[in-house]
C-alpha cells in the first residue's frame, strides 16, 4: 500500500489548514454560500437534506488498518456511529456538523487521510479493481498507475474548475471490473509486444441522465506518457466543455456533440505540443509506485513453502462437516494468484441494513479482522463491499466464524440480494425517490437463499435518481426512482453490463410502478428469466437472447 | 467604474494597489482615443479590437496589452503575441476555469514571457493556482482583503505537479 512522503503530510497539512480559514471565512461571512459552495465541495462537504455530508477519499479503495480504526473514531466522536461505503470506492459520513468538519479533516490527515476532491468539478478518486494484484487475469497491477495519477490529479492548478465532474478508472484486468466504459476517462492497461505496458485510453463515457459508453480515442499510449495525455484530455474539455447547461456540461457531451475523430484530433494536437516537454513518467517513477504494491513477504515465503506445509483443518473437511461455510467460500471467497491465499469478500449487504453501511464497532472489528488475517489492509468495492484480498487458505474457517459473528459473513456476493443502492430520498437533497426501502423490500421478498443461488450471477442496482450513483443503467436490473406529481415510483430497466461482459445500458422495462409493485415485478422478472433460462445460462446471457419483450409482457400484460 | 484590487509581484514580494481604475474595455473606443508613442501606459486591445488596429493604427511605439476571453483561440494571434507586454485573461466567474487552462497554453505552448494577469470576479484561494499555472498579476472585480489575497498565494509550499514555467 502507498505510503505518504513528506511532500504529501506538508500539503495535506497546508490543505487542511487552507480550509480552516476558508470555514472561518464563510462563518464570519467574508465568503458568500456561493463562493464557499466549490471550496467546501472540493473538500468533500455537500449539504444533505438533514445535515451536511462528508466524502472521505479512498483512493482506489486501499485502506489500512490504523485507517480503518480512524474512521471508526471519527464515526463514533463526530457522527452517528455509522459510515456509508460507496459506488466509487470512497466513504460518506452523513451527519457530520460544519463547525466539526475541519478538525475532523485534521483527524483523518493524521492517518493520511482526506476529502480533497471527492466533490466538486475537479479531477475525482480514481477507482479501480479491488482484487487488483490478486487476480490471475491481470496483465499488470493497476494500483502502481492509480497513485501516479492521484498524485497528479491532487491539488491540480489548472482543473480544479471544470465544466463539471471528471472521474477516471483503471482497469488491469483482461475482463472491465472497473465499468471503465462508464468513465470520463477509462484506461485499460495493455502489454504491448515491442513497446511494453501503456494503456488503451477511452473517453466520453458516463451514466447520470445521459447514459454513455466511453469511446476509445487511442489504441496504445505508451506508459511514459499517460500523465502528458491525460493533460490533453482535461485540457481540451476545460476549453471546450459546455458551461451553459450543468445538464450538458460532462465530457461525454462534448465528445458526442464532436464526435470523437474531431475530439481525438484536438486532443493529439494539444498532446503533440506538449508530450516532451511534459513530466514523462520515468520507468523509475512506474517502478518506485510498483514498489509499494509489491506482494507482501510472508505469502512469497507461503508460496515457497505451499509445498511443506499443510493447513491443519482443511477446507475440504470443513465443507463437508458446514454446508453454510461450504456456501460462504463458493459465493464469498475468489482465486488468490497464489493458491495458497484466497481474496474474501465481507459483505456489506444483510438484509435491514442499507447496502454499503458499516457501523463504528464493526469498522473496528474489520480493522482487526484485516491485521490478523490479511497483511492489516483492506479494500472497498466499487459494489459496495469490502475485500481482504491476501487470506491465508488455511485461516478461511475462523475468518468466516469471525466475520459472521460481525454480520460480514452473508454469502451473496453478486448475487440478487448484493443490492448495489445509494442512500436516496433518506438521505440525498438530490434524489427523486427513497431507495434503501426498496432494496430492504427485495432482500426481504428473495430470503430463501437457495432459490438466490440458483438465479446465478445476477446484480440488482437502485439509484433514487438520474444522477445513478448506484449505477442503474448498469446492471442486469436497474431501478430508478422517479418523481411523479409529488408521488416516488420507480422505473425498471434491463439488460444493462458494466463492461464485464460487454458495455450496455440498459432498456426501460416500460411506465414506472409504484413502491410496493416492485418486488413483485422483480419476481416476474426472474419468473421469466427461469422460465427461457437453457441449462445454467446467467441473466445476462438469457436477456442476450430474448430481449426485452418477454418481460415486458410479463410485467404488464 | 468597478474597483479593483491589483496584486503585482514587485521586487520585494508583493505588492497591493487599491488606486488603479481600470476598465480594459475602454481603452480603445474605435475613434475618439487613439493611442500615441508619447503616452508612457499600456493600450489594452481586445482580439477583434486588435485585428483592427493592427492593420489601421500606426503603433509604433506604443506599449501594446491584449485583453483575452476566456474562450479565445490562442492560434488566432500566435505571430503578434511578442508585441504585448502583457495579456490580461478575462474570469467572468470563479467557476469559469478555462482562463487555468488559457493561461497555462500562452506560457506553454506560445513561450509568451511578458506579464499575463488573471482579471475579473476571483477568489483569493485560487491564487496559488493561477500563479502555477504561469499568471504574475491579478486584479479583482470583486471586493477581497488584501492581506487575505496577499497570503493565499502561498497557500501551498510544495506540489505534486510541476508549475508551467513563467
Amino acid at each position: 500500500m502507498y505510503i505518504y512522503d513528506q511532500r504529501d503530510h506538508t500539503l495535506l497539512g497546508e490543505r487542511v489548514d487552507q480550509f480552516k480559514r476558508q470555514t472561518k471565512r464563510f462563518l464570519s461571512g467574508e465568503l458568500t454560500e456561493e463562493e464557499f459552495l466549490p471550496l467546501r465541495l472540493q473538500n468533500g462537504l455537500y449539504v444533505q437534506r438533514l445535515a451536511p455530508m462528508l466524502r472521505i477519499a479512498v483512493p482506489y479503495g486501499m485502506l489500512s488498518s490504523l485507517q480503518v480504526r480512524k474512521l471508526a473514531h471519527i464515526t463514533r466522536h463526530y457522527d452517528k456511529g455509522y459510515c456509508h461505503v460507496t459506488t466509487r470506492q470512497n466513504i460518506q459520513l452523513n451527519w457530520p456538523r460544519l463547525e466539526d468538519v475541519p478538525e475532523i479533516l485534521e483527524e483523518l490527515a493524521s492517518v493520511s487521510m482526506h476529502a480533497i476532491q471527492t466533490s466538486g468539478n475537479c479531477i475525482r478518486n480514481v477507482t479501480s479493481d479491488a482484487f487488483a494484484g490478486v487476480a490471475d487475469d491481470e496483465v499488470a497491477d493497476p494500483r502502481p498507475y492509480c497513485e501516479l495519477v492521484r498524485q497528479w490529479s491532487t491539488l491540480h492548478p489548472e482543473f480544479a474548475f471544470l465544466p463539471r465532474k471528471f472521474k477516471i478508472a483503471i482497469n488491469g484486468t483482461q475482463q472491465d471490473r472497473v465499468a471503465m466504459k462508464f468513465h470520463d476517462i477509462g484506461l485499460q492497461i495493455v502489454d504491448h509486444e515491442q513497446q511494453g505496458l501503456g494503456f488503451e485510453v477511452y473517453v466520453g463515457g458516463g451514466m447520470g441522465r445521459t447514459p454513455v459508453i466511453g469511446q476509445q480515442v487511442r489504441d496504445f499510449l505508451p506508459q511514459q506518457y499517460l500523465l502528458s495525455y491525460l493533460c490533453a484530455i482535461v485540457r481540451t474539455y476545460n476549453r471546450l466543455g459546455r458551461r451553459d447547461n450543468k445538464y450538458k456540461a460532462r465530457i461525454k457531451i462534448l465528445v458526442k456533440a464532436m464526435g470523437v475523430e474531431k475530439f481525438r484530433t484536438l486532443v493529439e494536437e494539444e498532446w503533440l505540443k506538449i508530450k516532451d516537454s511534459y513530466a514523462l513518467l520515468s520507468t523509475d517513477d512506474v517502478e518506485k509506485a510498483r514498489s509499494y504494491f509489491t506482494e507482501p513477504k510472508s505469502i512469497k515465503d507461503a508460496a515457497s513453502q505451499s509445498e511443506s506445509v499443510k493447513p491443519q483443518t482443511s477446507n475440504e473437511d470443513m465443507e463437508v462437516l458446514n454446508p453454510a461455510f461450504s456456501q460462504w467460500l463458493t459465493r464469498n471467497v475468489r482465486a488468490h494468484r497464489n493458491p495458497t491465499y484466497a481474496a474474501v469478500t465481507l459483505s456489506l449487504k444483510p438484509t435491514g441494513v442499507a447496502p454499503g453501511d458499516i457501523t463504528a464497532d464493526q469498522l473496528d472489528i474489520l480493522a482487526d479482522l484485516a491485521e490478523r488475517y490479511s497483511q492489516g489492509e483492506l479494500r472497498t468495492t466499487h459494489e459496495q463491499n469490502v475485500v481482504l484480498a491476501d487470506v491465508s487458505r488455511d485461516q478461511l474457517f475462523s475468518l468466516w466464524i469471525e466475520a459472521r459473528g460481525a454480520g460480514f459473513a452473508t454469502p451473496n456476493i453478486e448475487t440478487l440480494t448484493d443490492i448495489v443502492c445509494c442512500p436516496g430520498g433518506d438521505f440525498c437533497a438530490l434524489a427523486n425517490a427513497k431507495s434503501l426501502p426498496i432494496a430492504e423490500s427485495i432482500q426481504k421478498t428473495f430470503d430463501d437463499m437457495d432459490y438466490v443461488y440458483d438465479l446465478g450471477e445476477l446484480s440488482l442496482n437502485i439509484s433514487g435518481c438520474m444522477n445513478a450513483c448506484a449505477h442503474h443503467h448498469v446492471s442486469d436490473i436497474g431501478i430508478l426512482g422517479v418523481d411523479k406529481k409529488g408521488e416516488e415510483f420507480y422505473q425498471v430497466m434491463l439488460g444493462g453490463d458494466d463492461g464485464r461482459r460487454k458495455a450496455a445500458i440498459g432498456k426501460v422495462l416500460g411506465p414506472a410502478s409504484a413502491r410496493e409493485a416492485i418486488p413483485r415485478v422483480v419476481q416476474r422478472i426472474l419468473d421469466v428469466f427461469l422460465e427461457h433460462r437453457i441449462a445454467n445460462e446467467s441473466f445476462a446471457e438469457v436477456y442476450q437472447r430474448i430481449g426485452l419483450s418477454y418481460f415486458k409482457e410479463r410485467v404488464y400484460g | 467604474m468597478d474597483k479593483l484590487l491589483q496584486l503585482d509581484q514587485g521586487k520585494s514580494g508583493w505588492s497591493v494597489d487599491r488606486s488603479i481604475e481600470f476598465d480594459e474595455r475602454s481603452y480603445l473606443s474605435a475613434d475618439q482615443n487613439s493611442p500615441s508613442a508619447s503616452d508612457s501606459k499600456v493600450w489594452l486591445f481586445t482580439l477583434s479590437q486588435w485585428q483592427l488596429a493592427r492593420h489601421k493604427l500606426d503603433l509604433t511605439g506604443i506599449h501594446c496589452g491584449l485583453l483575452l476571453d476566456a474562450d479565445a483561440d490562442l492560434s488566432d494571434i500566435a505571430e503578434d503575441l511578442p508585441r504585448f507586454g502583457v495579456v490580461v485573461i478575462d474570469f467572468p466567474h470563479f467557476n469559469d476555469g478555462r482562463g487555468f487552462s488559457l493561461g497555462a497554453q500562452l506560457r506553454e505552448h506560445y513561450q509568451f514571457r511578458g506579464e499575463m494577469r488573471a482579471a475579473g470576479y476571483l477568489l483569493v484561494d485560487q491564487l496559488n493556482y493561477l500563479l502555477r499555472c504561469g499568471f504574475d498579476s491579478f486584479s479583482f472585480r470583486n471586493n477581497v482583503d488584501p492581506e487575505t489575497a496577499v497570503s493565499a498565494l502561498s497557500d501551498f509550499s510544495d506540489s505534486y505537479q510541476p508549475s508551467v514555467a513563467v
